[in-house]
């Protein structure tokens, strides 16, 4: 891997000797590592020089140092409290850890089948840093530091946010104290779309340090967002059909969400579909600002916004020569003109932690126990053999005008098969990942039975996708490396069958251990 | 046309020839039959000498009649059969796709017809099925062989009756037309051994022993043979033939006693009976004949218990709930239960009644515990009752044996366990049919009735369950409840398409009501499935936690001590943990729930593998990899075992999520109908109040009240009566449902003061009722059924219907004089009415609330959203009545809206109480089950599956009390309050024998 972080490092002239505590803090508060940690060295020993290179050192990822420094300061005000809270908690969720390095980049996790996210985290880094990094304006210095947590509680503690708002809002990761911190996919029941989303954590990170940390939440989340998934694609992907629906339905009824309730976090938004809709709307008008003023159109308002423009007045500086309302208009138009899909779809809830049941990682059927309770019908009637009765009782748990929920048409594809209906089967599992492309188990039946079919190539692909989102399942990490290897690519057949062996081994590799583990 | 009708005839011409022909057959038949029983008869009456030559004309009259009548039954039809109607008719049985058909073609033959060309087509098709009909399928011999099977086998009796019979058939007629006969025959028998003295008039009377309780009994003319229980004195009077000097009584052939002889001829003795033998009296040295002493044995009480079930399997402190009955000749001292343990046997006392019945019943009530019996024991019951035999000692009779098990709390929850799987999955098969069946079934009536027939044996399998699941216990658990909505869910439906039967087209708005029946049927199996199904799953997640929990610990032990073992003992503590997780394995092979049993499958496959690693780094040295490898399973188990107790958390959360919503909606409902009840007594004293000239209609409302109410309760009264009817091709039923259902409406309406509804549905139930009353006269001219039940319930009915005209008259004249409210009351009104809008707009907040809680309630809870809503809309009405001034509209609907939040509450309170069982049955808390129903004041009831689902009462025991009047007291002091229904039957069941007595 190439030390993508040697050319930020030398932006760190700019720091300057004897420094006070305070500018150390400030290096700390624009993600300028490299900046905090000379000022710490050279402070002197006070309290508030201890609690500085306390600060440094939990912000490098070393988290007993941070823990002992912040101690040996003494009693402080509230803040250090808190932060001696934090750093135990941290400590705590980071027990036995191992970390993996390459060049400046390194990832921490537990021991175990999170080992299989490894490679790829650093691929997914690495392409971010090539692909999306240019776009706002290069990266910070002093390296990144990545920690994949294995499970909701630890990643909880480890963040500092209430559970019930990571329950709500479906956050499963975040760029703070220069690191990233990522659950891992294996802590939700149905996975999610984790690369993804250590792209957009990394282009927070890049962003607090592009403006000082003055970006305002609606600024981050649009260009990460709008971002998240460049470092694999050329272009944004078209908006989800949930957030398609969630735009649509606002804009008919005015109910977008104001930019200044987005302060101070998503995370803090009513609900999921508040929260989704929120991201939509930023990232469509990110997407807009790059449409009307070109790719470097996000760096220059980054520019403005670190020199003090008020975000929205900088967006439209650069996207409409300084007119809110005509940027405003036009991104209106833009989404008008988008042909949203208006039908109603459910929002897939974030399950941290083992669902209470087959429906609890379902965007419909979660909520809607009386439909669940009609799918369960179902399983039975086909477990008795009585596909056909099965598939009576699948339709009634569909709410009224609204597509068959994701866990119902894998469900239901299974019954359509079962009497040798395929191309049923087939198309309903078709409009099921249209409707619902994160739902990793529609993707792996439907990838085998397009194998069954004899379409290796279109198995791959949703083999692929299933993986990306559930990288866990060892049948699909079979899947793939029978696939690879039948379609001529022997690296990732074995890569993929090195996976199916961790899995198989429930993480262990004996004989192979992390860089400090 | 004309040809189809010819040929048409022509085939009911052929159907007919053949039903003559087999009638004559038949009748030929019969009358030989009928011939040779007779004969046979008249050869054993002969031989017995119950026949003589006498009467012997008469007797051979009979002869020759029984033949000639028997053979004119099916000549009775003869002329019948050549009615072309009557083939047509037998033809639509055959065909039912004919649908009348062949008979509209006939008819139209004689009658001018409506449109010809329609009537060809129908001629045409009625032509096409009556040829493809053979005429051995319309008429069939199979009555004609059984005829014929009938009269061979009386003619081979006629044949045995020659060989055995002392006088055969042939001697039988002779000596009936010969009086001769009999003399010659006679002189054949052989003689009496030695001469006898003649005795004539002879007299038995009889003296009882005490203990069997019998007035002393005479027997005049009798023919001298004793039949007595042992102990009986009998006291023997008889006249000589000859004048006699001496007598005396021999009896079991010892020493002559004396007898007591009266001028010469009057002879009397007495002697007491001890068994069997004889007796005689000599007279000198002649005997007069033996007579047989033939002692009536005093047998032992008859005992029997009713109960299908022989083999119960129940808890230590389940109850065994048996109802038995004993009987004895002389009366019953005792009634004990045996218990009958390994040989062992003991027995324990259930009655001992102050006086001595000659009948005994109740209900054993014990329980294993009580019969000292430890769980995991079984044992053999029977019932006993002892007899009061004085002479020949008490004896005791024994019903025939029950055999328990008692089963251990794990064993009972075991059970129940796996019943409830069995009656799931028997239950899914069920849903299976019922699902893919169309709606309706089809649309004639006899397609229904055949249905209903089809779709009742679905069932057999689960009803064979429920005859096992419940052997003797807990009918008060959930499943009981679910099991009774069932039955009385499949009740309703299958009588109701049954009721359908026949060949014409099913009325639509019974076919409506049917589709309906079909479809809530449906939901009741869904939610019996889910109820039973997510008790199912919970006690399975929970074994399998204690499981995984447990495997979890052992690898962790291994874990830390695994660098001390050497080879041998790591692998030996390894296999163990195999085993205790193989274990675990085949208990989450019996899951049955998708996700979980891949994910345990899943997690399966890793421990294999690494098992198989861990092995095969110790045997080849590699002791750090072991034990990295060792670590990791560790750590796979740990994690297995957290994600499955993170998935009981997350159970338990949403259960308790559940229950505080319920609680929550609870305490907003009871609220509501407290505020509700507080606004309306103000309304009303502010009518009282500012409103005088309003008493006129307050007073109409109350009498259309009471009348909707005196409707409502006599068309309750009329379903029993009308009953019988609802398995006929009468549909009586439906008509009186609607009936029903517009009585209750109207007397909401009239509860509710909403003038406008009460004078609509007054009207819809005055049509419905002359509908009811149309088929009741139908009924009654056709005369089907009871005609008394059927002429109580027409005048029933039409008492209702003068009830209803005398409401739709007092409704009208409150429309014509609607009452001008004062200014103001107006004014006090239109101060309330925010009030009362707030209480509206809060109860559609909890209506909201209860539409959730009912959303993820695992069963239904009908009523509670639905009563909260109409809670909501009435409490609305009011407000709007206040605001423009209307106060009776105003106090009816703040009077329904507290009806309805009471409703909403009952389903919340029946909800909760299932919800709790359901948790409780999870848990496999058998005890806790059981007495939970109790805390609803459901009594115990008897033990097989269907007296389950029964609710008998039973009364103490007499002997529980000191004397017949305390208990007579205690009765009367039971039954002064509110009591059900039944005890109301055993009260009147109680002065009944009274009078019997």
């Amino acid at each position: 891997m190439k030390s993508w972080f040697a050319s930020s490092l030398l932006l760190l002239s700019g720091a300057a000797w004897g420094a006070s505590v305070d500018e150390g803090r400030a290096c700390l508060e624009a993600s300028d590592l490299p900046c905090a940690a000379r000022i710490a060295a050279t402070a002197g020993d006070s309290a508030a020089a201890l609690a500085l290179r306390a600060e440094v050192a939990f912000a490098s990822g070393q988290f007993a140092d941070a823990l002992r420094l912040l101690e040996s300061a003494g009693p402080g005000d509230e803040q250090r409290a808190r932060d001696l809270a934090l750093y135990r908690a941290t400590l705590q969720a980071t027990d036995g850890f191992v970390t993996s390095k390459k060049g400046d980049v390194e990832i921490r996790y537990l021991p175990g089948t999170d080992l299989v996210l490894v490679d790829e985290a650093f691929e997914a880094l690495q392409a971010a840093h090539d692909r999306i990094g240019p776009l706002l304006g290069g990266a910070p210095p002093g390296g990144i530091r990545m920690e994949i947590y294995p499970s909701a509680e630890r990643f909880t503690k480890a963040s500092g946010l209430p559970p019930e708002a990571v329950q709500t809002t479906g956050v499963v990761a975040l760029s703070k104290w220069t690191r990233l911190l990522v659950t891992s996919p294996r802590a939700l029941g149905r996975g999610y779309a984790w690369k993804d989303t250590i792209a957009h954590e990394y282009i927070h990170y890049i962003v607090a340090w592009r403006t000082q940390d003055r970006a305002p939440v609606w600024l981050q989340e649009g260009i990460a967002r709008s971002h998240e998934s460049l470092w694999h694609l050329d272009e944004p992907p078209i908006l989800q059909p949930y957030q398609q629906s969630l735009l649509a339905d606002a804009l008919a009824n005015d109910t977008l969400v104001p930019l200044a309730r987005m302060h101070p976090s998503m995370a803090f938004l009513d609900s999921a579909d508040e929260a989704a809709l929120a991201f939509a709307q930023v990232s469509t008008m990110m997407v807009h600002l790059r449409e009307v003023a070109g790719d470097a159109a996000v760096s220059a308002v980054l520019d403005r916004v670190r020199v003090g423009t008020d975000a929205l007045k900088a967006t439209a500086d650069v996207g409409t020569q300084g007119n809110v309302d005509t940027f405003m208009a036009g991104w209106r138009e833009r989404l008008k003109g988008m042909h949203l899909v208006s039908r109603k779809l459910a929002a897939m809830p974030t399950v941290l932690g083992t669902p209470e049941d087959d429906f609890g990682i379902d965007p419909v059927l979660a909520n809607r126990r009386d439909l669940a309770g009609h799918a369960r019908l179902g399983d039975l009637l086909r477990e008795a053999d009585r596909a056909e009765a099965a598939l009576v009782e699948y339709n009634k748990a569909i709410p009224d005008g609204e597509p068959a929920p994701p866990t119902l048409s894998a469900r239901m594809s299974d019954a359509l098969l079962t009497l040798k209906r395929v191309d049923d089967a087939l198309a309903t599992l078709r409009a099921s990942v249209s409707d619902y492309p994160e739902y990793a188990s529609t993707r792996k039946r439907l990838g085998s039975i397009l194998l069954s079919q004899g379409k290796p190539r279109e198995a791959l692909v949703q083999y692929r996708a299933s993986a990306d989102i559930n990288p866990f399942d060892p049948d699909v990490q079979a899947a793939l490396a029978d696939l690879y290897t039948s379609l001529g690519d022997p690296s990732l057949a074995a890569r993929h069958a090195r996976y199916r062996g961790i899995l198989a081994l429930g993480g262990a590799t004996p004989g192979e251990h992390g860089d400090d583990g | 046309m004309a040809e189809s009708v010819a040929r048409i005839k022509a085939s009911l011409r052929g159907f007919a020839r053949r039903e003559q022909r087999n009638l004559l057959l038949q009748a030929g038949l019969a009358a030989f039959a009928a011939w040779c029983l007779a004969w046979a008869l008249l050869a054993a009456a002969v031989s017995s000498d119950v026949a003589s030559s006498a009467e012997g004309w008469i007797w051979l009259g009979g002869l020759a009649l029984a033949g000639v009548v028997a053979g004119a039954i099916p000549l009775r039809e003869l002329r019948a059969a050549r009615d072309a109607r009557r083939q047509a008719l037998r033809v639509e049985a055959l065909r039912p796709e004919l649908q009348g058909a062949l008979l509209t073609v006939l008819d139209r033959e004689t009658r001018p017809p409506g449109s010809p060309s329609l009537l060809a087509r129908l001629a045409a098709r009625a032509a096409a099925a009556v040829d493809s009909v053979a005429p051995a399928l319309v008429h069939p011999a199979a009555t004609v062989r059984r005829v014929a099977g009938l009269a061979v086998a009386s003619a081979l009796l006629l044949g045995i009756a020659g060989l055995v019979l002392p006088r055969g058939p042939i001697e039988a007629l002779a000596a009936l037309s010969a009086p001769d006969a009999v003399a010659e025959i006679a002189e054949d028998l052989p003689e009496a051994d030695g001469p006898r003295a003649l005795l004539g008039d002879i007299t038995l009377r009889y003296l009882y022993p005490t203990y069997t309780g019998r007035e002393p009994f005479e027997v005049p003319n009798s023919n001298g043979e004793v039949h007595a229980p042992p102990g009986t004195v009998v006291e023997v009077r008889a006249r000589t033939g000859e004048p006699q000097e001496t007598a005396s009584l021999v009896v079991y052939e010892r020493a002559p006693a004396a007898a007591e002889l009266v001028e010469g001829r009057s002879v009397r003795g007495s002697f007491t009976v001890e068994g069997p033998g004889a007796w005689r009296f000599v007279f000198g040295e002649l005997p007069s004949p033996d007579y047989a002493i033939v002692p009536d044995p005093d047998l032992a009480p008859d005992v029997s218990v009713q109960t299908k079930q022989r083999v119960l399997s129940l808890a230590l402190d389940g109850e065994i709930s048996l109802p038995w009955t004993a009987r004895d000749d002389f009366g019953l001292t005792r009634v004990v239960v045996e218990v009958d343990e390994g040989g062992k046997k003991r027995e324990v006392e259930v009655r001992a009644p102050v006086d001595v019945p000659r009948v005994l019943d109740g209900v054993l009530s014990v329980t294993p515990a009580s019969l000292g019996l430890a769980a995991g024991a079984s044992a053999k019951l029977r019932v006993g009752a002892w007899d009061n035999d004085a002479v020949s000692g008490k004896k005791a009779g024994y019903s025939s044996v029950i055999e328990i098990e008692v089963l251990g709390p794990r064993g009972r929850a075991d059970r129940q366990a796996k019943y409830r799987k069995l009656l799931r999955d028997a239950l899914v098969l069920v849903l299976a049919d019922f699902l893919l069946d169309p709606a309706p079934p089809g649309i004639l009536g006899a397609e229904a009735s055949t249905w209903a027939t089809a779709a009742a044996a679905r069932y057999e399998p689960f009803d064979r369950l429920v005859q096992e699941a419940w052997g003797g216990a807990e009918p008060d658990t959930f499943d009981a409840t679910l099991l009774r909505a069932l039955r009385d869910d499949r009740r309703g439906l299958l009588s109701f398409a049954s009721g359908l039967g026949g060949t014409a087209r099913i009325a639509d708005r019974d076919l409506a009501m049917l589709v309906s029946l079909q479809g809530k049927h449906v939901e009741t199996v869904e939610n019996g499935i889910l109820m039973l199904d997510q008790v199912i799953r919970a006690a399975a997640l929970a074994t399998l936690e204690e499981l995984v929990v447990q495997a979890a610990k052992e690898a962790q032990e291994l874990k830390s001590d695994f660098q001390t073992l050497d080879k041998p003992a790591a692998l030996a503590r390894l296999d163990q943990l195999e085993r205790l997780y193989q274990q675990l394995a085949r208990e989450s092979a019996k899951l049955d729930d998708g996700a979980l049993r891949d994910f345990v499958n899943s997690r399966s496959a890793q421990v294999d593998s690494l098992m198989d690693e861990i092995r095969k780094a110790i045997r080849e040295g590699r002791m750090d990899d072991a034990k990295e490898l060792m670590d990791r399973l560790a750590e796979t188990m740990q994690e297995m075992a957290d994600q499955i107790s993170d998935m009981q958390q997350q159970r338990q959360k949403s259960g308790e999520d559940l229950q505080k919503a319920m609680e929550q909606v609870k305490t907003e409902l009871e609220a509501l109908e407290k505020d509700q009840s507080a606004l309306r007594e103000r309304t009303e004293s502010a009518r009282e109040e500012h409103g005088d000239d309003m008493q006129e209609a307050v007073d109409r409302w109350k009498e259309v009240e009471r009348l909707a109410g005196v409707v409502v309760e006599q068309l309750g009264k009329l379903d029993p009566e009308l009953e019988p009817f609802r398995a006929t091709a009468w549909s009586g039923g439906s008509v009186l449902g609607e009936v029903r259902g517009d009585a209750a409406g109207l007397h909401d309406s009239a509860r509710g003061r909403d003038l406008d509804t009460a004078l609509l549905r007054a009207d819809q139930m005055y049509g419905s009722l002359g509908m009811l009353g149309g088929r009741v006269s139908a009924a009654i001219r056709r005369q089907k059924g009871d005609p008394t039940a059927l002429a109580v319930s027409a005048r029933a009915v039409e008492a209702q219907q003068k009830n209803v005209q005398k409401i739709r008259e007092l409704l009208d004249e409150m429309a014509q004089r609607q009452a001008q409210t004062s200014p103001a009351l107006q004014r006090e009104l239109q101060q309330m009415a925010e009030e009362q809008q707030q209480i509206a707009e809060r109860a559609k907040g909890t209506a909201e609330k209860a539409g959730k809680v009912a959303e993820n309630l695992p069963m239904d809870a009908p009523g509670l959203e639905e009563g909260t809503r109409r809670g909501a809309e009435q409490a609305g009405r009011a407000a709007k009545a206040m605001r423009d001034g209307e106060p009776m509209p105003a106090e009816g609907g703040q009077r329904a809206a507290e009806d309805a939040f009471r409703e909403a509450q009952d389903a919340l309170d029946e909800a909760s109480r299932n919800l709790r069982q359901m948790q409780q049955a999870s848990q496999g808390q058998g005890k806790g089950e059981r007495e939970e129903g109790k805390e609803d004041g459901e009594g115990d009831k008897p033990g097989d599956g269907e007296d389950m689902l029964s609710q008998d009462m039973a009364l103490p025991a007499p002997e529980a009390f000191r004397t017949p009047e305390e208990y007579r007291r205690a009765l009367l002091q039971g039954m002064e309050g509110e009591v059900p229904e039944e005890y109301k039957t055993l009260n009147r069941r109680y002065y009944e024998e009274l009078v019997r007595q």
